[in-house]
């Protein structure tokens, strides 16, 4: 018999075999109740969760359905644990409703199971937000609709919220055919299918690489709602490139998309904004919430939504009745805040591994190089004698790198190179030895768009950014990126920082990523976390070694392991 | 009393082989050796058997189920010496190969070799119709088509193994491992159903296989045996065999005879009911039956996982079922799967030995079904201090893995053993000399004596630790005499409490320390006391220190007035140091007390 391609595991993992030729059928079958945790080269692994399960549910699988899938595809019999699990888990969603109230007042969380009821309305989490008893469940006041969901997801009892969302202000609005700089334009097969993954739920995230076309997934599903639409954006630079897609690929006139920032306070059928400016917030209330909150908007766009602070959150509970979708490439909350995302954006609607589009040609091939750079004799002792705090900081700032940095120059000096670092002081000291921009938080808007745009142009070829540059900035022709310095493990930045330079490329070149690290020190363990993300997306980090003048070596002696012994 | 087939026809004749070669029809020429397997497999053959028990007469069949169920649970059965139809019936029986007469030292018997207890008795049963009221009805297919080599008993074996390798398993007074420690072994297992019972019925196994043994004569703990890499080189089949066995060494062997025989005839989809066993067996008086003594072998059969158990109903486990009839899943070799991350997946179907490797080679995640390791710097270092070389290491896992190393793997390996054998901590004994060109005069003796293993600098030597004496011995055959005494860099650490007390001491002296330190000298021979050496107040500073450090008995050498000329002796089991007086208890027991300023000098009883 033919071997099948996935394996049960008992704590819910299901690894799946990329070699067998079940593979592509089984994937397919997981997709719709299980989360994909990494994909990397030979055997990809997937996890269920009571969130999966409730999402399936909710999408009209039924658990007796998935234990089918599983059966189905699995090599060994599925191990009871997870057939329990999935039938416990299964049929907790739906059990309670969360529905208009029958007399109009607000809404109203009813279900068949009266014990259910009294035992969740005794949960400390979920008691605070409801309203008095009612009929057959209790009341819950609009303002508190997320707050009940959010506690009744922790409490282990989603509630099925079929109350609706309010439909907003129509627009008129069409996809061009040819967008406004002569191309022709369409949407992807899988743009086309995120989009419908979200429309048929109303909220949710979908998550796709950087350079896969997430704006473009946005913008198709303001087509599909044609309806009123805030976009909340990280920066106002991101800000301006939505406005610029969106004139480019629909029928929206420049009248209609307005710019609510510091600048400028435009309330149009679409309007942009940032986290932070939304967030803002004056003695107990957030004037530009509210002042956005006025309108009827039918839908919203979370950009980057892996980066809502939390303050966002908490607007977010009260904007339940409007529709929601989150764009990410990296669904990584490193404060581990993914529920709250679940509970209020929505659940992940729609996913894709990364090296899927890359094989697809959706989006650019890239290599990954970490370069390990000695540290002088010294800094070394600099090292060794400091604090561990500024011993992270003295790894990241190794004089050796500016060496390196030259070399990698010069092997790409036909190409169009980001250096991308932390620390202000090194990427001066970048600039100094380079000759390249600088682009910082410091730097002006108009002069960073000037610098994106020359860049874009090619008549900047090699361009030193701060973090600033980690999201949202769309650099078509970047191809080489060298990372100088990060925020410790981050794995979400390291994505990011890969993504400014995955679009494809319009020479169908590839793209190369370096990661120098000061070897031997913290700076090398950081660079083993940070690179976990791209690894599980099945991405290879080539390993070299550069001295302590930033000079390629052929990699460090290994010293005899037979000298030790015997003393 | 029971008697294996191998042991019963290598002591037989051979007129009695050729008798048994005629009726089985097994080709034998005297003179030449028969293949034993040759003829096992003729006497177990069902047919065969079927065919001598045909051969009986309704009488001889009455006499053989009585003995075969009623009589004796080892199948030993008492001589018979007169004609009768049981006669008739062993002569029959004994002709075709299945039953003979052995010699013990206290008489005769006939017996049925353990090898044929089980055909013999399902012959018998079928004749009696037995068989059908103890199987169910209920017909349920079975999941699988092959015994999967990962199984519940090789699972939980494997990961106490691993566990008690990298951390020995406590054990309590009575012997079993602390419950808390079992417990937390369940739920890193397999499946969570597994329950204590399971990892309990694992660990007897592992123990009776000299797998998990007494890492000291303490018994305090179960370690893992350092070869149990060998028991991981055996099949499957092998493997099942011996949980099988083992079950039958140590519990009721005629109901476990009895459950085994009919389990192992049954259909893939049929069950054998609990209830209809019991009502059979106690109608028709079974020896050493009864429903504890049948409840207690079923149990300890789920728990080895041969056997499953759903509303009183029981069958063989899915392995034992197509174990037995050597149906095993296929085993992959070079199967496993190293990732660019690191992680490291051991399928299923991994040969045992390659995932015991793996095991020794990487940081166990997760001991499931798929194992998932991790190559990490921890790991890493376990095999550096295992003595095995960066080459060495590498090259077990191209042995192992289908996919190579990856190349950023291999380099950070690579990296960590750079790092991780850049420094070592390394307990070393030293000879220090005062004079460079001794130490060097030193070293060509020791090397001579192969006592000499490196020189640190010109004034120290590192020699074997545990070869002292010799060493000791060689240098005062050449004339430079050592001292036994082996001290530590900084002085023995002294306990917290004792810190006061070293500090009045070294207080006392240091006002008194005149001399070169360590320089000791006789100043003269006083009149009633043997040959004693009075010292400087530095070096009886370090002897009665040491002696407290090391509770030592001490000689103490005093003036009863510090004008006093006459140096006095006592012998002190211990002492300490208080106020600036000696104070102690003397052999006699009694107590000692003397200002300092008075101890004249002072020696250590235990050093020669």
């Amino acid at each position: 018999m033919e071997r099948r391609p996935l394996i049960v595991q008992s704590d819910l993992s299901l690894l799946l075999e990329v070699d067998n030729p079940g593979f592509e059928e089984a994937r397919q079958a997981l997709v719709g109740f299980t989360e994909l945790v990494k994909s990397p080269e030979h055997i990809h692994t997937y996890r269920i969760t009571a969130l999966s399960i409730w999402n399936a549910v909710a999408a009209g699988l039924s658990p007796d359905d998935m234990i089918d899938r599983l059966n189905t595809y699995s090599q060994y019999p599925v191990p009871d644990t997870a057939s329990y699990f999935i039938q416990d888990q299964g049929r907790r969603f739906g059990r309670l409703q969360l529905q208009k109230s029958p007399d109009s007042d607000g809404f109203w969380l009813t279900s068949n199971d009266s014990t259910l009821l009294s035992q969740v309305s005794r949960h400390r989490a979920v008691a605070p937000v409801l309203g008095p008893a009612f009929g057959n469940g209790f009341r819950i006041r609009p303002e508190h609709r997320g707050l009940l969901k959010q506690a009744l997801a922790k409490a282990g009892w989603p509630a099925h919220d079929v109350a609706g969302y309010e439909s907003g202000l129509p627009l008129t609005v069409k996809l061009r055919d040819v967008s406004l700089n002569g191309q022709a334009f369409g949407l992807r097969d899988y743009q086309v299918d995120a989009v419908k993954a979200f429309s048929a739920a109303g909220n949710g995230v979908v998550v796709l690489p950087c350079g896969a076309g997430k704006t473009m997934v946005g913008i198709g599903a303001i087509a599909y709602e044609a309806t009123h639409t805030l976009i909340l954006t990280t920066s106002v630079a991101a800000l301006h490139q939505w406005r610029q897609e969106i004139l480019d690929k629909t029928s929206l006139k420049d009248e209609d998309i307005g710019e609510y920032s510091a600048r400028m306070k435009e309330l149009r059928p679409i309007t942009l904004t940032t986290y932070q400016l939304l967030s803002h917030r004056k003695g107990d209330s957030y004037p530009h919430f509210d002042a956005l909150n006025t309108h009827d908007w039918g839908l919203i766009l979370y950009d980057e939504v892996h980066l809502l602070p939390a303050p966002v959150f908490r607007l977010t509970a009260s904007l339940q009745s409007r529709k929601r979708m989150g764009l990410t490439a990296t669904l990584l909350r490193e404060d581990g805040r993914a529920d709250d995302v679940f509970s209020l954006i929505g659940p992940k609607r729609f996913d894709l591994p990364w090296k899927d589009l890359e094989q697809q040609g959706w989006i650019a091939s890239a290599q990954c190089r970490e370069i390990r750079v000695a540290l002088s004799d010294s800094e070394r002792e600099r090292y060794a004698l400091a604090e561990d705090a500024d011993r992270v900081r003295i790894a990241a700032e190794n004089p050796a790198k500016l060496g390196t940095i030259e070399e990698l120059l010069q092997e790409h000096r036909q190409d169009h190179v980001l250096i991308i670092g932390q620390y202000l002081s090194q990427l001066k000291r970048v600039q100094e030895r380079v000759r390249a921009p600088l682009l910082t938080g410091e730097t002006p808007l108009k002069e960073r768009e000037r610098l994106y745009q020359a860049f874009r142009d090619g008549t900047i070829p090699v361009l030193i950014v701060s973090k600033v540059a980690n999201f949202s900035i769309d650099l078509p022709d970047a191809n080489v990126a060298i990372q100088i310095s990060g925020t410790f493990g981050s794995r979400q930045e390291e994505a990011q920082r890969l993504g400014r330079i995955l679009r494809p490329k319009s020479d169908g070149g590839q793209a190369t990523f370096y990661s120098i690290v000061s070897e031997d020190t913290r700076e090398q363990d950081f660079a083993q976390k940070r690179q976990l993300f791209l690894c599980e997306q099945g991405y290879r980090y080539e390993i070299a070694h550069a001295d302590a003048t930033g000079a390629p070596t052929d990699g460090p002696q290994v010293i005899p392991f037979s000298t030790y012994k015997g003393v | 009393m029971a008697f294996s087939l191998e042991t019963i026809l290598s002591m037989l004749s051979e007129e009695g082989w050729r008798t048994i070669a005629t009726h089985a029809k097994v080709s034998y020429k005297p003179g030449k050796p028969v293949a034993f397997q040759k003829m096992k497999s003729r006497l177990t053959n069902p047919v065969y058997i079927a065919e001598a028990l045909h051969a009986l007469s309704p009488e001889e069949h009455e006499i053989l189920t009585h003995w075969m169920l009623r009589t004796r649970e080892d199948l030993t059965f008492p001589p018979i010496t007169t004609e009768s139809v049981a006669l008739a019936m062993t002569g029959k029986l004994g002709h075709r190969g299945l039953m003979y007469q052995i010699q013990t030292p206290y008489g005769w018997v006939y017996t049925v070799p353990t090898e044929l207890a089980s055909p013999l008795l399902y012959a018998v049963l079928q004749h009696n119709q037995a068989i059908t009221p103890m199987i169910a009805q209920r017909r349920t297919p079975r999941s699988v088509d092959t015994a999967p080599l990962w199984w519940s008993l090789v699972h939980n074996v494997f990961m106490i193994l691993s566990h008690a390798k990298r951390e020995p398993l406590p054990l309590a007074q009575q012997g079993y491992v602390y419950k808390r420690v079992t417990n937390k072994l369940v739920t890193k297992s397999w499946e969570h159903r597994n329950d204590a019972d399971v990892l309990e019925a694992a660990i007897y196994f592992a123990r009776r296989l000299g797998l998990l043994v007494y890492p000291d004569q303490n018994y305090r703990t179960l370690q893992t045996d350092s070869n149990v890499q060998s028991f991981w080189q055996n099949s499957p089949e092998y493997i099942l065999q011996i949980a099988k066995d083992m079950l039958v060494t140590h519990s009721s062997p005629m109901v476990q005879n009895l459950l085994w025989t009919v389990l192992g005839h049954l259909e893939a989809d049929q069950w054998i009911d609990l209830d209809g066993l019991n009502r059979w067996a106690l109608k028709e008086r079974i020896i050493g039956y009864n429903t504890y003594v049948r409840d207690y072998v079923v149990n300890e059969a789920v728990s080895l996982g041969l056997v499953e158990l759903d509303q009183g109903l029981c069958r063989y486990t899915d392995v034992a079922y197509w174990g037995q009839r050597g149906r095993f899943e296929s085993v992959e070799a070079e199967s496993i799967v190293v990732q660019p991350t690191g992680e490291v997946l051991v399928p299923p179907s991994a040969p045992y030995a390659d995932r015991w490797a793996v095991d020794n080679l990487a940081t166990p995640v997760k001991w499931d079904r798929m194992g998932v390791y991790q190559i990490d710097r921890k790991s890493v270092e376990t095999i550096i201090d295992q003595g095995i070389p960066l080459e060495t290491y590498l090259d077990s896992w191209r042995g192992l893995s289908r996919t190579g190393i990856p190349a950023n793997v291999q380099t950070n390996i690579r990296d960590w053993y750079r790092t991780l054998t850049r420094h070592r901590l390394l307990k070393a004994t030293i000879i220090h000399s005062q004079d460079a060109a001794e130490s060097s005069k030193i070293e060509q003796i020791l090397t001579k004596a192969k006592e000499f293993r490196m020189r640190l600098s010109p004034h120290d030597l590192i020699i074997s630790e545990p070869n002292l004496a010799s060493v000791q011995k060689a240098l005062e055959r050449a004339g430079i005499p050592i001292p036994a005494r082996v001290d530590t860099p900084g002085g023995v650490a002294a306990d917290a409490d004792d810190d006061a007390m070293f500090d009045e001491i070294d207080e006392f002296y240091d006002d008194r320390t005149d001399r070169n330190p360590g320089q000791a000298v006789i100043q003269a021979l006083l009149p009633g006391i043997p040959l004693v050496p009075i010292l400087d107040p530095y070096t009886i500073q370090t002897v009665v220190r040491e002696a407290m450090t090391n509770r030592s008995p001490l000689t103490v050498y005093y003036v009863e007035n510090a004008s006093d000329k006459t140096v006095t002796r006592v012998d002190l089991d211990s002492a300490y140091i208080k106020d600036r007086h000696l104070l102690g208890i003397d052999i006699n027991q009694q107590a000692f007390s003397m200002p300092l300023d008075r101890v004249r000098s002072a020696m250590r009883r235990d050093l020669p």
